[in-house]
C-alpha cells in the first residue's frame, strides 16, 4: 500500500508542470543567468593588460629609471599594459576616441597621467604609475646616497643599476593567508537553498492531496480503507524523492557544468542539501495543514516566502551581512539562510562547528513543523470539508 | 467602454496581488540602492583594514601605522575572529594585518621580520594590499642605508609623498548619478515583474476559452478589441511608472531628479515601461494560469535583468552576453541609463547617443504590439 | 431485511446554521434509496458524516451493524463513493487513475487489474483507457468519475449527483450502470435533485429540508401524500370570469386557474374526475380543443412539500 500510493504520487509529481518548472526548471535558469551574468566577476583576479599611450618626447626620455620600468611593464608575457608611444596631441585624440584608456607623459621631470571616467583600469594605471613614479625616486635617492657614502667616485650607472637592484630585492616578508573566496559563490548557495525551499511546494500539495477538508481527491483517500499516517508519509517521502533529486541534480549541473566551486567536501554538501530539502518539506506540510489554501495560492505563498528568505540570505546583492548585523535572528531561523551558511561555513571555516550548528538548527526547524504539522493532522474528523 | 471597464473591474478584484508585488518591488528596490555591491565606485572609497598590532608603536612599526591611517580605514570594530572572517567574505572588511612582536626591532636589523595578513576577494583588497607592500618595500630598501629609526620613518613617508598628477578628462559628475543609474537599472526587474504579473492575470479573464469565444462572436473588430485593451494597460502601467519616479524622489532625493539628467532617467523609464507593456500584452496571449504567469515573468525579467546589466554592471558581463543582450529592449534601456550617467553636456551630439536607444526601445515595444495582434488575429479561431 | 446503515439522531451545525436537524434514517440490504432535496439541505453533509469525514455535534451511526469512525477500515472497505465533484489526478490516464484508486482497497495486483478492467467495462470507458482527464467531455470525465469510486466492488454504494451536466447518452449509461451495481447486490445511496432518474431507479425515496426529513417512502407511497391527486388541463380559446368561478364547485376540485387559452384544474381525492369536467364542460357549452389529466409527479409533491422546486 505504501508503495503503491508512493510510486502514483511521484508519477502524479513529476508529470506536474508547474511543479517540476518551479522545483527543477527555474533554479536551473537561474543558475545558468547567474553563471552568465557573474562570469567575469568569478574570476576577475585575471587580469587583461589594456591599453594605454605614452607620450615618448624629450621629457620623458629624460626621467630613464622611469621610462626604463614603463618599458618592463609594458612588454613580455605578464605585461600590465600595451602601449602606444605617440605624441601628445595623437594620445589625446586616442583617449577622446576611446581608443585608450589613458595617457601617461612627464612634465616638469613630474609623472603625468590623463585620463577619463573613473573605472576600473583608470585606477589600476593611476596607481601603477605612482608607484613606478615612487619606485624610480627611490632608485635616485638610494643612488644618490651610495654615491654620497663613497665621496661620488662611484659610477653613475653602476650605482643605479646596484640601487636599482636594492629597490628590486626590496622584498618585506608578507604571509598571505588569505582564505578567498568569492562572494559571487554565496549567490549560488543561496540559489540551491532556495531551490530547497521551493520543495515545500511539492509537499504541500502532497498534503493537499490526501486531506479531505483541502481537497476532493483527499475526500476519496480519507474514506479508503488505507491508514492516514501510511498514505501522508508515502506522499512526504514522495515530494522529499522528487526535491531530493532535483536539488541533487542542480547541484552536479552547477559543480560539473557551470564550473562552480564547492571545495573537496561533495559529501557534506549533499548532507547540508538533504536536511535542508527536509525542513522545506516540513514546511511544506505545515502550510499545508494550517491553511486552507488552493494550491496555486499555496505556491504563490512559497515563492514569496522563499524570495523573502533568499533577500535575507544574501540574494540579490549580498545583503545577508547587512542583515546579520541588523537582526541577527533572522537568519537563524530562516532555513534559507541556515542553508547558505551552512555551505558558506563548510568552505569558509576549518572547523565545523558552525556547519554543524547550522545543519543541526535545520534538523530542529524540520522537527518543530513536523510536530507542529502532526498535531493538526491527528484530527480524524473535520468541521467542514 | 464595456472593455475598459471590464478591464477595471478585473484590476480590483486583483487589488492584492496589485499591492502585494508593488511593495515588495519597492522594498527590493530601495534595499538594493541601499546595500552597497561590490562592484559600484571602488575608487571612491578607501580599503577598510583592521590591524592588529602586537608590536610597540615605534620605528617602522609607528610609521607604517601613520601611513595605513592615512591612506586606508583603519577599523576598530572587530574583536570577534568569526565577524571578522565573515567581514572578510562580504568585502566590509578587505584586509587583516597581524604585526607581530617586535616588528620594528627585527625590521632594523634587517632579519626580515614576518607580516600576516589575510585579505578579502575584490579590487579593493588588491589596493589595499598595495598600500601594505608599498610602505614595506620602501622601508626595506631605505633600511639597506643603514639609517636610525626616525630618519628611516621620514625617508620613507617623504619618498611615499611623491604623488602624481591625474588629469581628468570628464565633467560629468558620474559619482552623483551613480545611485540614480541603479535605481532606474532596477526598474528593468520591477517594472517587467509588475507590468507582466498583473496585465497578465487581468487578460487571462478576457483570454479564458468560453469569454473569448464570446467576444469573437461579438461584433466588435479584434484590433480595436485589442487596442481598447492596450491602452488600458498602458493606463496600469503608467501608474506604475509615476509610482517607481515619485519614490525615485524620495530615495534619490529632490535635487537628483530634478534636474535634465533626472527628467533624462524618468523618460527613459516611461518608454521602457511602454514597452513592458507590450512585452506583457504579448506574453499574456499565450499563459492560461496562474503558475504560468509566475513562471514567464520570472524568467523575463530575472533574464534580462541578468543579461542586459540590471543586477550586474554591464562593464563586467562578459562580451558574449552583452552580445547577445543586444536583442532585448533592456539592454537599450540600461544603456541609456549609463549614458545618461556619463552625459557631460545637453548639446543634441552628446544626447543622441541617448535618444537613439530610447527609440530603440521604442521600437521594440510596436513590433511586441504588432505580433501581438497578429498572433490574436491567427488566434481568432479558435482550434 | 437487514439495515445496512443506521443513523439515529444526527445533528450537524456550521456555526449558526444548522445543516443536519436530529436526522434518523435507515438503509436497507439491496435497495436504491434516493435522498431528494433541493440545494443545501444537508444531503452532501448527512453523507459526509456518514462516511467520518465530517465531525457531528451529536448521533449514533452504524454500517454493517458496527459503530462508523475514521479508522473502521474494515467497514471502509466494503464502501465506495462518487462524490458530486470530480476528483482526479489530471497527470493520471482513466486507467491510472482508476487503478491508483483502487489500490487504496486492493493491494493484489492480479485482482486489482481484474476490477479496474470490470469498471472500465461498466461505465464503458474501454475505449479510451489511456486518455488523460483533459481530453474527455464532460459525460466521460463523470463517467471516470464514478469508476474511481467503485472499481473496488464495494457492497454499500453513495452517489452524490452522480449525472449532474452530463449528457443523455451518458446519463443513460451511468443510470444502467447502477442498477448493474445493485443487481450484482450492492446497496445504494442515490442523490440527486433529478425527479425523473428517482422515480425510474430508486426503490425508496428520503426527502430532505433544512436538514431534515420531511417525508420518505416508496414513489407510490409519497405520491399519496400528496393532496393532488389529478391535475386536469384544458386548452380553451376563451372564458369568463363567471365561467371560470363555476369549475370550483366541481365536486372535489382543489383549485382552477386559467392563463393563456389553458384552463387547469387541480382535483383532490375521488375518481372519475375527468369524466365530471367533460361533463360540466358540455353542460355549460364550453369549447375546448383538448383535455388530458396528469398524475401528480414527485416534483409536485416536493413543491407541496418543500414550497421549492427541486431545480432551481
Amino acid at each position: 500500500m505504501f508503495f503503491h500510493n508512493y510510486k502514483y504520487a511521484l508519477k502524479t509529481l513529476l508529470k506536474n508542470k508547474a511543479l517540476v518548472f518551479w522545483t527543477l526548471a527555474f533554479p536551473f535558469i537561474l543558475a545558468i543567468f547567474f553563471n552568465l551574468a557573474f562570469a567575469r566577476l568569478h574570476d576577475y583576479d585575471q587580469f587583461e593588460p589594456f591599453d594605454i599611450a605614452i607620450v615618448r618626447d624629450d621629457a620623458y626620455n629624460n626621467e630613464q629609471t622611469f621610462a626604463a620600468a614603463f618599458k618592463t611593464l609594458t612588454s613580455g608575457d605578464e605585461r600590465m599594459f600595451k602601449a602606444k608611444y605617440v605624441d601628445f596631441d595623437e594620445a589625446d585624440k586616442m583617449l577622446d576616441e576611446e581608443k585608450v584608456e589613458g595617457i601617461v607623459y612627464v612634465k616638469d621631470g613630474q609623472a603625468h597621467v590623463k585620463i577619463k571616467g573613473n573605472g576600473t583600469n583608470q585606477t589600476v594605471l593611476k596607481m601603477t604609475t605612482e608607484q613606478v613614479a615612487q619606485m624610480s625616486g627611490m632608485i635616485d635617492d638610494i643612488a644618490d646616497a651610495e654615491q654620497q657614502r663613497a665621496g661620488g667616485t662611484l659610477n653613475l650607472i653602476e650605482v643605479k643599476m646596484k640601487a636599482a637592484e636594492i629597490v628590486q630585492n626590496a622584498q618585506p616578508k608578507i604571509s598571505d593567508d588569505s582564505h578567498v573566496m568569492n562572494v559571487v559563490s554565496i549567490e549560488f548557495f543561496t540559489l540551491i537553498a532556495m531551490a530547497c525551499m521551493q520543495g515545500a511546494m511539492l509537499s504541500s500539495e502532497m498534503l493537499n492531496r490526501c486531506l479531505p477538508n483541502l481537497s476532493h481527491r483527499g475526500k476519496r483517500v480519507a474514506i479508503a480503507p488505507t491508514k492516514k499516517s501510511v498514505v501522508v508519509l508515502s506522499n512526504l517521502l514522495a515530494g522529499y524523492t522528487m526535491l531530493l533529486g532535483s536539488v541533487i541534480l542542480l547541484i552536479l549541473f552547477m559543480r560539473f557544468v557551470l564550473g562552480v566551486d564547492f571545495g573537496d567536501n561533495m559529501g557534506l554538501i549533499m548532507l547540508l542539501a538533504s536536511i535542508g530539502s527536509l525542513t522545506a518539506t516540513m514546511f511544506g506540510m505545515l502550510l499545508a495543514v494550517m491553511f486552507k489554501m488552493s494550491d496555486n495560492a499555496k505556491q504563490v505563498v512559497v515563492l514569496i516566502i522563499t524570495m523573502v528568505g533568499c533577500l535575507f540570505a544574501g540574494m540579490f546583492g549580498g545583503m545577508k551581512i547587512f542583515f546579520d548585523e541588523a537582526c541577527p535572528w533572522m537568519n537563524k531561523i530562516n532555513p534559507v539562510g541556515l542553508i547558505t551558511d551552512g555551505f558558506y561555513s563548510l568552505l569558509y571555516y576549518d572547523d565545523m562547528t558552525r556547519f554543524i550548528v547550522n545543519a543541526l538548527s535545520l534538523v530542529a526547524l524540520a522537527a518543530i513543523f513536523f510536530v507542529l504539522s502532526v498535531r493538526n493532522l491527528r484530527r480524524a474528523r473535520y468541521d467542514s470539508v | 467602454m464595456t472593455v475598459s471597464r471590464a478591464f477595471w473591474k478585473i484590476a480590483l478584484k486583483n487589488i492584492g496581488t496589485i499591492i502585494l508585488y508593488t511593495n515588495m518591488l519597492v522594498l527590493f528596490g530601495t534595499m538594493n540602492i541601499n546595500s552597497g555591491s561590490t562592484t559600484a565606485q571602488f575608487e571612491a572609497a578607501k580599503p577598510t583594514v583592521v590591524v592588529f598590532n602586537h608590536d610597540k608603536e615605534a620605528g617602522v612599526t609607528k610609521g607604517f601605522l601613520e601611513y595605513l591611517n592615512k591612506n586606508a580605514e583603519v577599523s576598530k570594530d572587530y574583536a570577534d575572529d568569526d565577524r571578522l572572517k565573515d567581514a572578510l567574505f562580504y568585502e566590509q572588511v578587505t584586509l587583516v594585518i597581524d604585526i607581530p612582536e617586535e616588528y620594528h626591532q627585527e625590521f632594523a636589523l634587517g632579519h626580515d621580520p614576518e607580516l600576516k595578513m589575510r585579505s578579502s576577494a575584490g579590487y579593493s583588497a588588491e589596493l589595499a594590499k598595495v598600500i601594505v607592500r608599498r610602505y614595506l618595500t620602501a622601508a626595506k630598501a631605505y633600511s639597506t642605508l643603514g639609517l636610525n629609526d626616525n630618519e628611516l620613518a621620514s625617508k620613507v613617508e617623504k619618498s611615499l609623498e611623491k604623488e602624481i598628477d591625474v588629469e581628468l578628462k570628464t565633467k560629468a559628475d558620474t559619482a552623483k548619478y551613480s545611485t540614480a543609474t541603479r535605481y532606474f537599472s532596477f526598474a528593468n526587474y520591477s517594472i517587467l515583474a509588475c507590468v507582466i504579473t498583473i496585465i497578465c492575470l487581468i487578460m487571462m479573464s478576457f483570454n479564458r476559452m468560453e469569454v473569448r469565444k464570446r467576444n469573437l462572436v461579438s461584433s466588435i473588430e479584434i484590433s480595436k478589441m485589442n487596442r481598447t485593451l492596450l491602452k488600458n494597460c498602458c493606463i496600469y502601467s503608467l501608474g506604475v511608472w509615476a509610482l517607481f519616479v515619485i519614490i525615485g524622489f524620495f530615495v534619490l532625493g529632490f535635487d537628483v531628479l530634478w534636474s535634465i539628467h533626472g527628467l533624462l532617467y524618468i523618460a527613459n523609464t516611461l518608454i521602457f515601461a511602454g514597452c513592458a507593456t507590450t512585452v506583457a500584452f504579448l506574453v499574456s496571449q499565450f499563459v492560461t494560469s496562474q503558475g504560468a504567469v509566475s513562471g514567464m515573468m520570472n524568467v523575463i525579467a530575472l533574464g534580462s535583468s541578468f543579461l542586459c546589466g540590471a543586477f550586474v554592471p554591464a562593464e563586467y558581463l562578459p562580451g558574449a552576453v552583452l552580445g547577445f543582450a543586444h536583442i532585448m529592449p533592456s539592454y537599450y534601456f540600461i544603456d541609456a541609463s549609463n549614458k545618461i550617467m556619463a552625459l557631460e553636456d545637453y548639446s543634441f551630439a552628446s544626447l543622441l547617443p541617448i535618444l537613439i536607444n530610447m527609440a530603440i526601445v521604442l521600437v521594440f515595444a510596436i513590433g511586441f504590439a504588432l505580433i501581438t495582434n497578429y498572433v490574436s488575429k491567427k488566434k481568432q479561431k479558435i482550434a | 431485511m437487514k439495515n445496512v446503515i443506521e443513523v439515529k439522531h444526527l445533528t450537524k451545525s456550521y456555526k449558526q446554521n444548522k445543516a443536519v436537524d436530529d436526522l434518523s434514517l435507515a438503509v436497507k440490504e439491496g435497495e436504491i434509496l434516493g435522498l431528494l432535496g433541493p440545494n443545501g439541505s444537508g444531503k452532501t453533509t448527512t453523507m459526509n458524516c456518514i462516511l467520518s469525514l465530517l465531525k457531528y455535534d451529536a448521533g449514533d451511526i452504524k454500517i454493517f451493524g458496527k459503530e462508523m469512525a475514521p479508522d473502521a477500515y474494515d467497514t471502509k472497505a466494503k464502501i465506495g463513493v462518487v462524490f458530486q465533484e470530480v476528483a482526479v489526478f489530471d497527470e493520471l490516464t482513466v486507467y491510472g487513475n482508476i487503478d491508483y484508486f483502487c489500490g487504496l482497497y486492493i493491494e493484489d495486483k492480479a485482482t486489482r487489474a481484474q476490477y479496474v478492467e470490470d469498471a472500465l467495462k461498466l461505465v464503458g470507458l474501454e475505449e479510451n483507457k489511456n486518455q488523460y482527464p483533459k481530453q474527455l467531455s464532460g459525460g466521460l470525465l463523470r463517467r471516470l468519475n464514478i469508476a474511481c469510486g467503485i472499481a473496488h466492488k464495494p457492497k454499500l454504494i453513495f452517489l452524490d449527483e452522480p449525472t449532474v451536466a452530463v449528457d443523455p447518452q451518458s446519463r443513460n449509461n451511468i443510470l444502467e450502470g447502477i442498477k448493474k451495481l445493485r443487481d450484482d447486490g450492492a446497496t445504494i445511496i442515490y442523490t440527486t435533485h433529478y425527479m425523473e432518474e428517482v422515480e425510474i431507479l430508486c426503490d425508496r425515496v428520503i426527502i430532505l429540508d433544512h436538514g431534515k426529513i420531511i417525508a420518505e417512502g416508496t414513489n407510490d407511497e409519497l405520491k399519496a401524500l400528496a393532496k393532488i391527486e389529478e391535475k386536469v388541463t384544458v386548452e380553451v380559446a376563451e372564458l369568463s370570469p363567471k365561467q371560470l368561478s363555476g369549475f370550483e364547485k366541481i365536486k372535489n376540485v382543489d383549485s382552477v386557474s386559467y392563463e393563456e387559452g389553458a384552463l387547469k384544474v387541480v382535483f383532490g381525492k375521488g375518481k372519475n374526475n375527468l369524466a365530471e369536467m367533460i361533463e360540466y364542460l358540455k353542460a355549460n357549452r364550453i369549447n375546448y380543443s383538448r383535455i388530458f389529466a396528469e398524475r401528480p409527479t414527485l416534483n409536485d409533491v416536493f413543491l407541496e412539500l418543500t414550497g421549492k422546486e427541486l431545480r432551481d
